[in-house]
């Protein structure tokens, strides 16, 4: 059993993706026989290198993945250090959970129509400026990276600060924030200087896998990122989707040029963490700066004030776009609400829901099975580091690899790869989160009841698993939210036929009708906050 | 040989040994309070015998009872009757159900079991209670459910781990008292570990102290 829990981890996550690298890397070099290319070439890298755009597109990509990592990770390390002083951040406590589970195209699909150069915002202001065409000043590149930055901001700081929030709590702050206090520091100040150093340190997995996702996720490049040229995950994956087969060999070139940029962002990143570092100790030396912690603190407050207020917005302009009647520029209202739309599509809108439902709650049981598994049959509580692997790696690089080897050994499309690759993202999250727990059990209740007489199978289903009822059913929501949010694996594996929300609201929001892609943005939203609500009272 | 039998047992965490080819012999009905000072092993030999002990630590040495060998059964099969220092009323049961869980399976009867646990609980002065949540039992209450339970499940040797150290003081007499009678009355062997010179006193049987001797031996 030990072993098949283990062999079973590794089939699941190591071996994929550490194919699906080796599946991009060797076409990279020209080598990829199932299209008659057994010659090692550089040529694709060349090919590549000469695209009109490519650096431009790498240094927007990287540009936009390190500013709102590091942003989102001041704002995270500002919130955690107020988070029991001041009253904006303990709402966004209480909002972590429900806020990280909101898919980021749910967020995306309603920037768009909140900020874009006729969006509702410049509505709102387009009568009384007078103004008869959208500005100028959002056309352009630098405007759409900002948008896709906020965005960035708004999904990955609450997912920080529930990273930073759950570390802080395995620290004992209290005889370091006493003796801070006692030598004149505020408490905010107190943990910033004693605590957060700590914080970080042990969030760098987390703080990783951010901004690997900023720099290579595709989803949002697609919906909101610049168009020419696009960022450089569109550019892989209009290479590895180009109707000549031979210019895959390009895509994987290019998909290694993405690997290459996510390691120098993440070069980067440390060297600015190192100067961070050094910034730091300046002010530490500085003794108490009460005023200086108090404006942070304000910014902090109103950063997260904005972002709240960001977040309403969208869900607003999502709502309001799918109650629509004709909204014409500079219109500040649709002229007509009305439900036409939800009537049309509802069978349209559930026949996506189900299959998306489908996927996520089979990937999350599959993914909870395997852990447990693992967790009970091994004895071991610390994870393999490997299991990150997926998440540190930029998605669209390896998962080409894999659907070239799927080809190569004649596995089709459809929804089995699709939930085997789901699996790669959900199967971390979901051994991070029972792992924690696992380990926090009271033994003693296991070894009463074998003493009691009840064999290693019945005491882990009636003791084990009912004592942590409630993480597990965290565990099975978190696992059920980041199914339902993946793009990308879908696409791939599925081949273009299975359609879940996420890819009908891609598809939608570049250029689809605004309506439906407002309603699917919504239903993709509700699926996640449905399964945490379950949680909950399952938890009760 | 009649009795739980302990012959040549070693204990070791880390680099340690908790205990060095320790022999012990507990006959039928008789208690043998084991003492020792916080942290010298007391808990992990118990664990030894029950089966249970936490990776980390490791023992060795054999185990009998009534002339069976016991030390490579699994926990389940050792029929070992565990009072621990808490009461450990499994949470998400009833008082009830932390009864009837105990009952082993040869009782098939529903109805049965249930009346058993019932039986159980008045046995000892828990009538009418089985209906409830244990987190809204009083210390002495859950200790005597505590008991009631390791004894459903009809061991054959008591493994009394510190179990009154939870209970203030008051309290503490009267449900030492009780366990301890209780627990002869059942004929087994008794093993209680503690390291409370009153709770040796009120077992009043032999008194084995296996950490003394190698302390001053190493002074000396």
């Amino acid at each position: 059993m030990k072993l098949v829990a283990r062999g079973l981890l590794l089939a699941l996550v190591l071996v994929p993706t550490l194919a699906g690298l080796v599946g991009v890397l060797a076409p990279a070099v020209g080598y990829l026989p199932v299209l008659g290319f057994t010659e090692p070439s550089l040529a694709p890298l060349t090919r590549v290198l000469a695209l009109p755009g490519l650096g431009q597109a790498a240094a927007m990509s990287l540009a936009v993945g390190l500013v709102s990592t590091t942003l989102a990770l001041l704002l995270a390390v500002a919130i955690t250090a107020g988070l029991q002083s001041r009253r904006v951040s303990r709402w966004l406590e209480r909002l972590a959970a429900p806020l990280i589970a909101v898919p980021h195209l749910s967020i995306a699909v309603g920037a768009a129509f909140l900020l874009a150069p006729s969006g509702w915002l410049v509505r709102l202001v387009a009568d009384p400026l007078d103004m008869q065409t959208p500005p100028a000043f959002a056309y352009g590149a630098g405007y759409d990276l900002l948008v896709l930055g906020a965005v960035l901001v708004l999904k990955e700081t609450p997912f920080l600060v529930a990273v930073l929030v759950a570390v802080a709590r395995s620290i004992d702050e209290r005889r370091s924030l006493a003796l801070a206090r006692s030598l004149g520091y505020g408490d905010i100040e107190a943990r910033l200087k004693l605590l957060a150093p700590a914080w970080l340190a042990r969030s760098k997995l987390a703080i990783v896998t951010v901004l690997v996702y900023g720099i290579g996720n595709l989803e949002l490049a697609l919906v909101l990122g610049p168009t020419a040229p696009p960022l450089l995950p569109v550019l892989v994956l209009d290479l590895m989707t180009h109707p000549d087969l031979a210019r895959r060999l390009d895509g994987a070139a290019a998909a290694l040029l993405l690997i290459a940029t996510t390691a120098l962002g993440y070069a980067a990143y440390r060297i600015g963490a190192a100067l961070a570092g050094l910034a730091f100790g300046a002010w530490l030396a500085t003794g108490p700066t009460p005023t200086l912690t108090r404006w942070l603190a304000r910014i902090g407050d109103l950063a997260t004030t904005l972002l709240l207020a960001f977040l309403a917005l969208t869900f607003v302009v999502l709502a309001l776009w799918s109650l629509a009647g004709p909204w014409r520029f500079p219109d500040p209202f649709p002229a007509v609400l009305h439900l036409d739309l939800w009537q049309r599509r509802v069978p349209d809108l559930l026949a996506h829901a189900g299959t998306t439902a489908l996927i996520a709650v089979t990937t999350a049981l599959i993914a909870l099975a395997v852990v447990l598994l693992w967790l009970e049959t091994t004895g071991r509580t610390t994870l393999p580091s490997w299991l990150w692997l997926p998440l540190v790696v930029p998605q669209i690089a390896f998962l080409f690899g894999l659907q070239m080897l799927m080809l190569v050994i004649g596995l089709g499309p459809g929804l089995g790869p699709v939930i085997l690759a789901h699996l790669l993202f959900v199967l971390p999250y979901t051994a991070l989160l029972v792992a924690d727990s696992w380990a926090d059990q009271d033994p003693r209740y296991a070894a009463m009841a074998r003493s009691l007489g009840h064999g290693p199978w019945t005491t882990f289903c009636k003791i084990k698993l009912p004592l942590l009822k409630a993480p597990l059913a965290l565990a099975l929501a978190v696992g059920i939210s980041v199914s339902v949010a993946l793009y990308l694996p879908t696409l791939f594996a599925g081949g273009g036929r299975v359609t879940t929300l996420a890819t009908e609201a891609v598809t939608l929001a570049q250029g689809g009708d605004r309506r439906l892609a407002a309603a699917t943005g919504i239903v993709l939203a509700l699926l996640p906050a449905v399964a945490l609500l379950a949680a909950r009272r399952l938890a009760r | 040989m009649t009795g739980l039998v302990l012959a040549d047992v070693t204990i070791r965490a880390g680099g340690q040994t908790l205990l060095d080819a320790f022999d012990l012999t507990v006959a039928p009905g008789e208690i043998v309070t084991l003492m020792g000072p916080s942290g010298a092993g007391k808990s992990s030999l118990l664990a030894w015998i029950a089966g249970t002990l936490p990776p980390g630590i490791e023992g060795s040495g054999r185990l009998g009872l009534d002339g069976r060998r016991l030390d490579q059964l699994p926990p389940e099969q050792r029929r070992m009757g565990l009072l621990l220092q808490e009461p450990l009323l499994f949470p998400h049961m009833t008082v009830a159900a932390n009864l009837v869980f105990a009952i082993p399976r040869h009782v098939k009867d529903r109805k049965v079991r249930r009346a058993k646990a019932e039986a159980a609980l008045a046995e000892v002065g828990l009538e009418g209670l089985g209906s409830r949540d244990p987190r809204t039992l009083s210390g002495g209450q859950k200790s005597r459910a505590a008991l009631a339970r390791c004894l459903l499940a009809e061991p054959e040797a008591l493994l009394l781990d510190e179990p009154f150290v939870s209970l203030d003081s008051d309290l503490r007499a009267e449900i030492r008292s009780f366990v301890l009678a209780r627990a002869s009355s059942t004929g087994l062997p008794v093993l209680l570990v503690t390291h409370d010179q009153g709770d040796a006193e009120a077992a009043a049987g032999r008194i084995v102290e296996p950490w003394a001797r190698p302390r001053e031996a190493a002074r000396s």
